[in-house]
């Protein structure tokens, strides 16, 4: 535990942490700025300072609220994990089921999710199962097209020496297709972490009780910008704490890659 | 003594495209054969069609070589896989368990100088070292010939050079047979017994060149047999006589 701790530290020590206090000090700087030139009140641009008055003084129910979102964008991304996965390897294994599912995947994907979301609540009604379901939607179409992609640019050389190693086909997925694939799905699922808690908010805009999207139907109808704003920095922070887990779990489960090779 | 191979008659199409046709030749037990030839003229071809991995069009060859030790021109070790992880793989496919195939590959390792290495991606490797894995690996399957498509194409010459070298060392002591394709006469020279030159496309046999006789081993580099019978080579691959 303690080598894994210390480099966490080493990392977070580095050059890295200097980026982001430069990165967001920018950021803030620019806000405050902005403010300061147009001379915006509170109540049409809050300053970082209100925000973070509100991120505090909210937190227990900015909490309760997030915890309903990330449970709902984590599930999202999972169950489009499975079945990304899935139809991508369906797709490389039948040529049949690639011909009919392509042009579906596409034509799936250039439906605004703005539209596909109130079907779905009136399919599904306004619990979590929803939100999960427009998540999923929204996160499928990275997921199943990197894969496929994945599953597709192998190198034909690899199969033919697994051949004459009389590989079964189960085998040659285990031993080929999945690790090598497995950069492109994880690629592909961090994509689709940064899409997964705008999916699981759009769904919550539409109608329930929980989730960060019903705070923020709340505060809009309220005219509370400053916890408008507190929720969208807490939309960001969900957003980049899953895509730093998927970043994470692709270092973890691609030791390979960080020594510079491929397929 | 029966042969290993017997090819007679063979011949590919792709298309329009022949590019195969009418190719004869044996391969004898514990003997080393290269198949030297111009760029695209069809040796791979040829040893897919002999692995298994292609169909011909026509003609016969005693047994196909679909459980050889292939060794593929390129992307021969699985980037994700370890070391020991490549090389057990032909043997994890056989349903060997995991104590019985490690141990049956440790005693290789010291002959393919991989001790120490076992735990190493590919990407850690040098180049050579890296052949020398999907070489173990090739020997691991249990097949008495081991085919290599160019195994030392891209290496550096000093590297190449050992290789070749410890390639011939190795199979002599393992006591199999080797069937290669080679651009380079003087890998040709050095690793085969016997040297099957090949025509441009439509690939058909010009010449079938003894380098040397089984039990007296390879030719040496510095050998008056070896500088005549580079010359008879280069003269041909130098004759521009097509198949007929």
């Amino acid at each position: 535990m303690n080598t894994v701790a210390h480099r966490i530290a080493r990392r977070w020590r580095g050059r890295e942490l200097l980026r982001w206090i430069l990165s967001l000090g920018t950021l803030f700087g620019l806000w405050y700025a902005v403010i300061w030139i147009f001379r915006f009140p509170d109540y049409i641009l809050p300053s970082p300072a209100a925000v973070g008055q509100i991120l505090w003084k909210d937190a227990a129910l900015l909490a309760n609220h997030a915890a309903m979102t990330l449970m709902e964008a984590s599930a999202g991304l999972v169950l489009a994990l499975v079945l990304g996965i899935g139809i991508a390897l369906l797709m490389h294994t039948f040529r049949w089921v690639r011909y009919l599912a392509y042009p579906q995947l596409v034509l799936l994907q250039a439906i605004p999710l703005i539209a596909v979301a109130p079907i779905v609540i009136v399919w599904f009604g306004f619990g979590p199962m929803a939100k999960v379901l427009v998540v999923a939607f929204v996160c499928f179409f990275p997921v199943t097209v990197n894969a496929f992609e994945g599953f597709r640019s192998v190198s034909p050389g690899y199969r033919d020496l697994l051949d004459t190693f009389g590989a079964s086909r189960w085998s040659r997925y285990r031993h080929l297709y999945i690790p090598a694939s497995l950069p492109g799905i994880l690629s592909g699922a961090r994509i689709a972490a940064t899409y997964s808690v705008l999916g699981a908010v759009i769904g919550e805009w539409l109608g329930g009780s929980r989730g960060i999207g019903v705070y923020m139907t709340r505060a809009q109808r309220s005219f509370r910008n400053d916890r408008l704003f507190a929720a969208i920095v807490l939309v960001m922070i969900l957003s980049f704490g899953l895509f730093k887990l998927v970043e994470a779990t692709e270092r973890w489960a691609t030791p390979w890659m960080r020594r510079g090779q491929h397929v | 003594m029966t042969e290993s191979v017997r090819v007679r008659g063979l011949e590919k199409r792709f298309g329009t495209l022949e590019v195969l046709r009418r190719i004869d030749f044996d391969v004898l037990p514990g003997e080393s054969i290269a198949l030297l030839g111009p760029s695209g003229c069809g040796k791979t071809t040829l040893l897919r069609i002999l692995l298994g991995l292609d169909s011909a069009d026509a003609g016969t060859f005693s047994r196909p070589l679909d459980r050889a030790g292939y060794l593929p021109q390129e992307s021969v070790l699985f980037p994700w896989k370890r070391v020991m992880e490549n090389i057990e793989l032909p043997l994890q496919l056989q349903g060997i368990d995991r104590t019985a195939r490690r141990a049956a590959i440790r005693k290789h390792l010291a002959m393919f100088g991989l001790v120490g290495f076992e735990t190493a991606y590919p990407s850690e490797l040098s180049g050579g070292m890296k052949q020398r894995v999907a070489l173990l690996r090739a020997v691991m399957t249990g097949a008495k010939i081991l085919v290599l498509d160019e195994p030392f194409g891209a290496l550096d010459a000093r590297t190449r050079h050992q290789l070749q070298r410890w390639l011939a060392d190795v199979v002599d002591r393992l006591k199999m047979t080797l069937l290669f394709i080679t651009h380079d006469l003087d890998e040709a020279l050095v690793l085969a017994h016997r040297i099957l030159v090949l025509s441009d496309r439509p690939a058909t046999v010009l010449g079938d060149i003894r380098a040397a006789t089984l039990p007296e081993g390879r030719l040496k580099r510095e050998s008056p047999r070896y500088h005549a019978v580079r010359d008879e080579l280069i003269r041909l691959i130098s004759t521009k006589e097509g198949p007929r």
